[in-house]
């Protein structure tokens, strides 16, 4: 439709009728929230409503108190109202996203509170949600100061005393500093194993909120031999092709340089591959982080569960620009288990045997990719190895959860859960109290109970042998959500005033 | 066949250890002269009344029982209200395992009583069993009542039983209320099936 023919008052009514509905649609979504709903982040989206529809409203306002040319107060409309359109287009697609799935039954909202523990760890004013995802993946979204980054896009349009009135309805409004948004599969909403991944997303945060990337990133890409061969490779393809074309005539210039050509090419296909592959690397550095992240703060937990959900994609899977391949970062997360001391003599029996197999598959595989800026990626991350597993384990000493921490705490945990009995608390450290035990010796016992004595449970259980195996790993995954939502109500219960007293 | 008193409550849970009841998150409050209090749980199952007309223990399967109950789950401090007349399954929130010399009895707590509100109507708990109770929670009062996750709902009386029960492999270990199961309790589905194929044949 030619714009000539839309009119400044159609234009004005079509933010009024988009505001209207967005409200109305927000209102429905909150209304039929759960109490696990994202409520903070609603009260966020109709503070940034209201401000873009207040900002609106003003401008039409003032069209008509000042005198202006014929023509010019419509054209101010028109602008006013393409700039809001482009701002409620921006918080429905960016934001409203979040909130599709809300009201469903398949939040795990016994493992937010720990999930949620964690993350505070690294930042005290977050909020943490959980949403289901029809994909097989994991993800995470974080939004830092969501208000005043929204805000300062109206900046330029905002008039001086509107500006202090929506910054006082945020502030009145306690909006936490971070959001962050983890999402999973829908299929593993219930079980607490293939669930663990969501320590990598949380990897995430942990990454972002303290810098870790920084020791690394950026990664002169000019100095890894690898892209001078790419650069090379790319090059001499191109010159080829020139070759060919010339010679079948459909490229031929007269008096072109070639030389002065190829010096002027190397440059231009540096630029480009440099910058192809600086940004796979930065892509590549914050998976390795969180990878490095989430297995020193869950321990072969999340080894043993990245690799079943790896499995579940293709161990064999090749690197692409946004994650390294599994094998990539099985092998680094093998060297980090070594650094555990998993592969020692202190580390058990069963776990060592197991990591010892990894171990000789992993040497099995090639890693480099054959070309492309994957492989440049990958020396470039190979190269930084050390540096890497450096960054992460400077900020993880208080939490690294080596072998020692295993053998303490998890035989008991996996001989309750053997038992059929959830493992909420333990002895504490001087008898008497019975402390909570923690969300990752928890999953440590799952995990060893999953894989090296499964048969204990499914012993326990009165059903027919072609059920027994499905059962257990359902009563299994049962027992460790209930563990994991009762020991943090228990921790929250001893840190409370009274229980002190 | 005698009641275990504080005492007796205290060394079976933390010296023989052979009964659990896990968390306690006061023991102190929870344990009482004769008795253990226990907490409502996060889990609920409630009606969607304009769902489905009735219950026919004899057809239902499990699958439809779910499609007229829906689960709901709370954080712990929240509430869940009951109005006048209202049925909603929920749970305790402490983990059970009785050994197989004691048997228990789940009793409404009287301020709770007083109030109105029904919390088991199957008080009975076998020597062995493990899991969480599923209360029949009822409000049989005048005004609705809220009930917040974590409240001293009900209290578990303690029996010996002798001789002690050998452990059996167990059907299932609830966590949280559990859908019923009407239909599948086949020894008197095999009879009334019977019944309604004789009646069916008669002129």
């Amino acid at each position: 439709m030619p714009e000539s023919i839309i009119s400044a008052e159609q234009y004005a009514n079509i933010v009024w009728e988009r505001v209207a509905a967005l409200r109305r649609l927000l209102h429905d979504l909150t209304r039929g929230a759960p109490q696990s709903a994202p409520h903070r982040f609603f009260r966020l989206l109709r503070i940034l409503i209201d401000a873009i529809d207040k900002v609106f409203a003003r401008r039409c306002e003032g069209v008509g108190q000042v005198p202006v040319p014929e023509g010019e107060e419509g054209d101010r409309v028109v602008f006013a109202a393409r700039l809001t359109m482009k701002l409620l287009n921006d918080v429905q697609e960016q934001l409203f996203p979040f909130l599709e799935k809300v009201d469903s039954p398949h939040v795990p909202v016994a493992m937010l509170p720990a999930l949620q523990r964690l993350a505070d760890q690294f930042e005290s004013d977050v909020e943490l949600y959980l949403f289901p995802t029809s994909k097989h993946n994991f993800g995470f979204s974080g939004f830092r100061n969501l208000d005043d980054t929204f805000l300062k896009e109206l900046e330029l349009y905002i008039p001086d005393d509107l500006r202090g009135e929506i910054q006082k309805q945020a502030t009145d409004a306690h909006l936490p500093r971070w959001f962050i948004f983890l999402s999973f599969p829908y299929v593993v909403h219930d079980s607490a194993l293939h669930i663990t991944p969501l320590l990598h997303e949380l990897g995430h945060f942990a990454d972002l909120q303290l810098g870790i990337y920084k020791d690394l990133l950026p990664i002169d890409v000019s100095k890894i031999e690898a892209a001078k061969i790419l650069v090379d490779e790319i090059l001499q393809m191109r010159l080829r092709q020139r070759e060919e074309k010339a010679e079948t005539g459909s490229d031929r210039r007269p008096g072109g340089d070639t030389r002065v050509g190829q010096v002027f090419q190397r440059d231009v296909i540096e630029q480009q591959v440099f910058a192809q592959c600086a940004e796979i690397i930065r892509y590549w550095v914050h998976e390795l982080i969180s990878d490095l992240f989430a297995l020193r703060a869950g321990g072969p937990a999340y080894f043993y569960a990245f690799v079943a959900f790896a499995a579940n994609l293709g161990l064999e899977a090749e690197a692409g620009t946004t994650h390294p391949s599994p094998e990539i970062r099985i092998d680094f997360m093998l060297k980090e288990l070594n650094e555990l001391s998993y592969f020692s003599g202190d580390s058990p029996e069963s776990i060592r045997s197991s990591l010892e197999a990894w171990k000789g598959w992993i040497k099995t595989r090639k890693l480099d990719p054959e070309g492309g800026p994957e492989r440049v990626a990958y020396f470039a991350i190979k190269d930084n190895a050390a540096k890497l597993a450096e960054a992460v384990r400077k900020h993880s000493a208080s939490f690294s959860y080596g072998t020692n921490t295993f053998k303490e705490k998890v035989p008991a945990i996996r001989s309750d859960l053997e038992a059929g009995i959830p493992p909420i608390d333990r002895p504490g450290v001087h008898g008497g109290v019975l402390e909570p035990c923690d969300f990752a010796d928890i999953l440590n016992g799952a995990w060893s109970t999953y894989k090296f004595s499964p048969d204990k449970l499914e012993g326990l259980l009165d059903c027919p042998d072609g059920e027994r195996k499905l059962r257990a790993t359902s009563v299994l995954n049962d027992l460790v959500l209930k563990a994991i939502e009762a020991a943090e109500i228990l921790r929250d219960c001893q840190k409370s005033p009274r229980a002190k007293a | 066949m005698s009641t275990l008193t504080c005492g007796a409550i205290r060394d079976r849970l933390f010296k023989t250890k052979d009964l659990k009841v896990k968390p306690l998150l006061d023991p102190d409050s929870q344990i009482e002269d004769g008795s253990i209090n226990l907490t409502l749980g996060t889990q609920f199952i409630v009606a969607k009344k304009s769902e489905y007309p009735l219950i026919d223990p004899r057809l239902l399967d499990m699958d439809e029982v779910m499609n007229f109950q829906e689960r709901i789950t709370l954080a712990f401090g929240r509430a869940i209200v009951l109005h006048p007349h209202q049925f909603a399954l929920g749970s305790t929130f402490e983990f059970l395992k009785l050994p197989p010399d004691l048997s228990a009895f789940v009793l409404s707590r009287s301020s709770f009583g007083r109030a109105g509100l029904q919390i088991a109507t199957a008080t009975y708990v076998h020597p062995n069993w493990q899991g969480c109770l599923t209360l029949e929670l009822q409000n049989l009062g005048e005004v609705p009542i809220k009930l917040y996750c974590g409240s001293p709902i009900c209290q578990l009386v303690l029996q010996e039983a002798q001789p002690p029960l050998e452990q059996k492999p167990i059907k299932s270990i609830p966590l949280g209320p559990a859908f019923t199961d009407l239909k599948n309790q086949s020894y008197w589905k095999k009879y009334l099936n019977n019944f309604f194929r004789s009646t069916a044949a008669e002129p």
